[in-house]
């Protein structure tokens, strides 16, 4: 891996956050984590993203909009239709939307397990975006062989 | 005779003017006999008849046949005497036939005089002078007076011609006025009883006083004992025409006759033709009776002749003389091409004992009046039915709905009952209606099968039936024997049939059933079973009775459907209280089997962190570990509590006093825990001990486990939602009614005053909240408001301040030390 190795990983919880940075950037050499926290964040950032695409992006599937503040930004339609089990399928929709993202490689990375995945996933399915799903466990094994995976194909 | 000292020509016309204004001022037949009287008092005589012809005499034949009849007369002496059935070998006869007026000037010796006559011997007369008339009807006749003495003379002889040629004109003008009269009676009875009945009154026995005064007033107007009236009251007994009122005051041996008997009155309904005959007892003579027959083909007099002798007491004529005609006239009362009855006249006591076409016309006319009087009250009456039916029904129909819907909500449908009152509705609302039955199908054996009946048939029939009326069903199989319930089963359409004896689908148990109503009984568009009417009586069932049969069907299916539906949410809500005991106790199953653990997790995280010369870097993974299992804690001791409030309330195990050193340090562990888990930068905490030294002068009992939940759940809340760089605090004290409170206030996502009536429900979230909530249900504080009614407390919910603090208190019972 070069030094150039950038993943982008979305998650709203603090803890896992960081655990997920430390995890990553020491059992993959030279790759930087980037964290983005909330759905609305990942919005607000989608063109710095698809300008520099990352090597691979890390999605959390259920996501808050936002964080609390005195300047939340206004939810759009589909995401308070759609609510916060469906925002990391959005992410990943919007960058499967792209000619920049849309090979870029998506782990999601949830507690959902498959079957209720699936049904989710129907709503997306056919979206070019090439996607794999690990089940958010203690052991970091299988999250990081996927990673590696994922990035040696690209 | 009073003559004066005019001239006879003075007289003659005196005497005519007389006669005219006579005629003129009657109203009645009985007038006819008034203006005999101003002939005979004008000829100084003491009587005076008018004889007629009788129908079917000949006078074209060699000898002439035919009889006289006496039309009118006027006697001196009120006593009704009077000769009949003259024949034409008389001087009156020999007037009739020559043309020419005969006069008698010695009745012993004149040579047609018949000697068996008694009316000159009884009467005194020895003279009289028959003048010749026609009728303006073409029967000739002649005009009769008579005296005891002194022959009329010829000049006497020309006046009383001036008056006879007057007389058949004045006769038909004194009929014309009678029979106005009586039409113009019977048109206002009638509308006298029409504006009556616009009141609403249907009732038999007012339509029979308007009948019997027509009866009446036909009577008198014919001056006859009997005008009688039929109809046939299909509602009673079809077939049969019921005497409905009669001027006759004696007794019938026959007050009803169908249209097949040889009865003069079945003939005219038969036939729908009126009859008139002049002399019934012409059928005792059979060359009569042949030309009785040839204008009325198969005519018959069947009823008992002994009337004649009854009627003949009533004109109490014991003189040994001849009678009068026996006449008979009648005519069929009817609308349009339907007969509905008969008017008939009989039994003239005075003359004219005969019914010339003029009467016979009248009688057509009155006929008419009465039957559309009739038809009207039937009408009437038909419609009454119908809506006192209709009310009934609606009446009946609404209280079984009450009862289904008080039954319902119980979720205890009685479907034997309801059908039971369903077939007593309809055996009261439908007239004629007696045999009843509600079959229902076997939807696995495909058969009908009888489920409730009603109607003595039933009680009557089933003990001496094998098998019984219970076992017999009916297969809704192709190819099985058809039946009218398989037929409505299969079809699901209504069957209506006024015969059912020529219907070979018709296999019921009772071979005297005439006519069937079978509606389909269906909900969802699915046939369940069939309502049965049935009336074995022999009138047919009101037009009305289908449609209710088919809402009664109607009204059968929602029952049924509505007991189906009782019973699937009846087995439905068994099924859910099982599922519902069921996950409870997986909920609270997995909370225990969550506990052990992580109380263990627990101890050893703290023991570790208790270690001299820890390592920093694993001090700070042993704080994120116990934030994680601390909230593991939480969670599962929310599945737990979230088990118990599906069935029940929050159930408090050991209460302890509550300690103040306790309490402060949980708190302060719990809000360290709550920030780690948020993120360390972002929020801070301060836990304000002083407010919490209260519980050393107040005792407060906690369930310790419980409130350490609720304490949790609300700085759960309190993180989640605070701003960054905000302060969370927690402070404590004894409230203005000396209760004790631990209050968590936060500065954050806004709550609305009206939002924060809802915060504790299951599930709400407050608007702006939305944006911001991640994982979660929303059960935290609704939990929590369970815990704190567990220990008669309360949480209070404070919406949000200026400067963006919302407040939430757990207030508890305290008692003071």
């Amino acid at each position: 891996m070069s030094d150039s190795t950038r993943i982008i990983s979305v998650e709203d919880d603090p803890l896992q956050a960081a655990w997920i940075k430390q995890t990553i950037e020491q059992k993959i050499n030279g790759t930087l984590v980037i964290q983005i926290a909330t759905e609305s964040e990942f919005v607000k950032k989608l063109p710095e993203i698809l300008a520099d695409p990352p090597s691979l992006i890390l999605l959390d599937v259920m996501l808050r909009w936002a964080d609390p503040s005195p300047d939340i930004p206004e939810r759009p339609l589909e995401v308070k239709e759609g609510g916060m089990r469906r925002a990391g399928l959005r992410c990943r929709e919007r960058l499967s939307g792209n000619p920049a993202t849309k090979n870029v490689p998506v782990v999601l990375y949830t507690v959902l397990d498959n079957q209720e995945l699936a049904e989710l996933e129907k709503e997306l399915a056919g979206l070019l975006v090439r996607v794999e799903h690990v089940q958010k466990n203690s052991d970091p094994k299988e999250l990081v062989e996927t990673i590696q995976r994922q990035i040696k194909q690209v | 005779m009073p003559r004066g000292t005019r001239s006879g020509g003075d007289l003659a016309t005196l005497d005519i003017v007389g006669l005219v204004t006579t005629a003129l001022r009657q109203e009645r037949l009985s007038g006819l006999s008034e203006m005999l009287g101003v002939v005979a008092r004008s000829a100084g005589a003491h009587a005076c008849i008018l004889w007629r012809l009788a129908p079917g005499s000949d006078l074209e034949t060699d000898p002439p046949e035919g009889r006289l009849f006496v039309l009118a007369q006027w006697m001196a002496d009120p006593t009704p005497w009077a000769t009949h059935n003259l024949g034409l070998k008389s001087a009156t006869g020999h007037a009739i036939l020559t043309g020419k007026p005969y006069n008698v000037k010695d009745v012993a010796a004149d040579p047609l005089f018949d000697l068996s006559d008694t009316f000159f011997e009884q009467t005194g007369a020895r003279v009289f002078c028959a003048i010749p008339i026609e009728f303006r009807d073409g029967l000739k006749g002649a005009l009769n007076v008579y005296r005891n003495s002194q022959p009329f003379q010829e000049n006497e002889i020309s006046r009383i011609e001036e008056m006879a040629r007057l007389v058949p004109a004045l006769n038909q003008t004194v009929r014309d006025k009678a029979g106005s009269l009586l039409m113009k009676l019977v048109s206002q009875f009638i509308q006298d009883a029409e504006r009556q009945s616009l009141g609403g009154t249907t009732r038999k026995d007012r339509m029979q006083a308007v009948i019997q005064s027509i009866c009446d007033q036909v009577a008198e107007t014919f001056q006859c004992l009997e005008c009688s009236v039929f109809f046939e009251d299909t509602f009673i007994l079809p077939g049969t025409f019921e005497m409905i009122a009669t001027s006759w005051r004696g007794e019938f041996h026959k007050r009803s006759y169908t249209k097949n008997e040889p009865a003069l009155t079945s003939w005219i309904l038969r036939h729908k033709r009126p009859v008139n005959l002049f002399n019934l007892t012409d059928f005792r003579d059979p060359k009569e009776a042949l030309k009785i027959q040839k204008e009325y083909p198969d005519l018959e007099w069947g009823d008992s002749l002994d009337f004649q002798t009854v009627a003949r007491e009533k004109v109490a004529r014991n003189d040994g003389g001849s009678w009068p005609p026996f006449s008979f006239a009648g005519a069929p009362i009817l609308v349009g091409d339907d007969v509905l009855g008969a008017i008939r006249c009989c039994t003239a006591v005075r003359p004219p004992y005969y019914y010339a076409e003029g009467e016979r016309e009248l009688l057509e006319l009155a006929a008419a009046q009465i039957g559309q009087y009739w038809s009207n009250w039937l009408t009437r009456r038909a419609a009454d039915e119908e809506n006192q039916s209709w009310r009934t029904l609606v009446d009946r129909v609404s209280k079984m709905n009450a009862v289904v819907q008080e039954d319902s909500l119980k979720g205890v449908l009685d479907e034997g009952k309801l059908r039971s009152e369903t077939l007593a509705v309809a055996e009261s609302v439908i007239r004629g209606a007696d045999v009843l039955s509600i079959r229902l199908l076997d939807e696995t054996a495909h058969r009908l099968y009888y489920s409730e009946t009603l109607g003595e048939a039933w009680t009557e029939c089933s003990p001496r039936r094998e098998p019984a009326i219970h076992d017999i069903t009916f297969s809704v199989d192709a190819g099985q024997p058809a039946s009218i319930g398989a037929h409505v089963a299969s079809t699901g359409k209504l069957y209506s049939s006024a015969d059912v004896t020529k219907d070979p689908l018709y296999q019921g148990p009772f071979p005297r059933i005439r006519r069937i109503i079978c509606a389909p009984i269906r909900y969802q568009d699915k046939v369940v079973g069939t309502l049965d009417i049935r009336g074995s009586g022999p009138s047919d069932f009101p037009k009305h009775a289908v449609s209710i049969a088919e809402l009664l069907g109607q009204q059968l299916g929602l029952y049924q459907y509505l007991a189906s539906a009782i019973q699937d949410l009846r087995g439905a809500r068994n099924e859910l209280k099982v599922h519902m005991r069921k996950q409870t106790e997986t909920y609270q199953d997995l909370g225990h089997q969550l506990k052990s653990p992580i109380f263990q997790a627990q101890a050893r995280i703290q023991a570790a962190l208790r270690l001299p010369l820890l390592d920093e870097k694993l001090q700070t993974n042993l704080l994120a570990i116990r934030g994680l299992v601390g909230k593991a804690k939480r969670v599962s001791m929310n599945i737990r509590l979230f088990g118990q409030l599906a069935g029940r309330q929050v159930e408090v195990s050991q209460l302890a006093p509550l300690k103040p050193d306790d309490l402060i340090k949980n708190l302060i562990e719990y809000a360290s825990d709550h920030r780690l888990l948020i993120g360390p930068e972002r929020i801070s905490f301060r836990v304000e001990p002083a407010g919490f030294e209260v519980l050393r002068r107040y005792e407060v009992r906690v369930d310790n486990e419980l409130l350490y939940q609720a304490i949790n759940n609300v700085l759960d809340n309190a993180f989640k939602y605070s701003f960054p760089k905000t302060t969370v605090r927690i402070t404590g004290g004894v409230t203005a009614a000396g209760r004790f409170h631990i209050t968590v206030i936060n500065e954050g996502i806004r709550l609305r005053a009206y939002e924060a009536l809802h915060a504790t429900e299951r599930g709400w979230r407050s608007e702006d909240a939305e944006s911001t909530t991640g994982e979660g249900e929303g059960l935290g504080l609704w939990i929590v408001d369970h815990i704190m009614k567990a220990h008669g407390g309360d949480i209070l919910v404070l919406p949000t301040t200026a400067a963006n603090q919302t407040e939430v208190k757990l207030v508890f019972p305290a008692a003071k030390l």
